[in-house]
């Protein structure tokens, strides 16, 4: 029976390496269009994160432990995922409905994320209903 | 779901993070199993159960069926 154990282990550089990596791609982008500033903005933000996380988890056993990952990390991961994706589907919906009362033609990237927020739902709800 | 993790841990001697480095869980897991906060998936369950020598069935209750 596979265990919580054959996961790959997770290290406390996992976090703030990520948000680091998230960091430079949007201060890549934002210096790819033209704005130099706002794009060491970013990235220093980013890496503040990225180090702030870096030292909680080196010092305080209860962060470290908070996202250690095991299954109750999971679930709280997920359910908290579920909820950031109802806050952002609500203040999408909102926003596009917003803009639409006021004459104006729907946001691209926010139609996107409808959209592929949808399909998401839909073909996951397809596969994983036949697996679970 | 009730359990009797706390009862059976003490009997082994064990602290809370020596049970987790046993079962590969967080002691925050443990602990929140203890305190009936957190009902552990089946797997989980089962390891738990085993590492015990005990049926699930005697480690963990559902509500009212002691």
């Amino acid at each position: 029976m596979p265990t919580e154990r054959d996961r790959p282990p997770q290290t406390r550089w996992n976090h703030p390496g990520l948000t680091l990596c998230l960091g430079a791609i949007m201060g890549a982008a934002a210096l790819i269009g033209g704005e130099p500033v706002v794009g060491l903005a970013l990235f220093a933000w980013f890496g503040l994160c990225a180090g702030a996380v870096a030292v909680a988890t080196a010092r305080s056993e209860w962060f470290r432990e908070t996202f250690e990952a095991d299954e109750r990390w999971s679930v709280a991961d997920m359910r908290a995922g579920r909820l950031a994706a109802v806050a952002m589907l609500t203040v999408l919906v909102a926003g596009l409905v917003y803009e639409l009362a006021r004459g104006h033609t729907l946001d691209p990237v926010a139609t996107l994320a409808l959209a592929a927020g949808g399909l998401t739902y839909t073909g996951a709800q397809v596969i994983l209903s036949r697996r679970l | 779901m009730v359990n009797d993790v706390r009862q059976l841990r003490a009997k082994r001697g064990l602290s809370q993070g020596q049970l987790a480095l046993e079962l590969g869980v967080s002691r925050q897991t443990i602990n929140s199993i203890e305190n009936d906060r957190y009902t552990p998936t089946l797997n989980l369950a089962i390891t738990i159960a085993r590492f015990f020598d005990k049926p699930v069935e005697e480690v963990f209750h559902a509500n009212g069926t002691g």
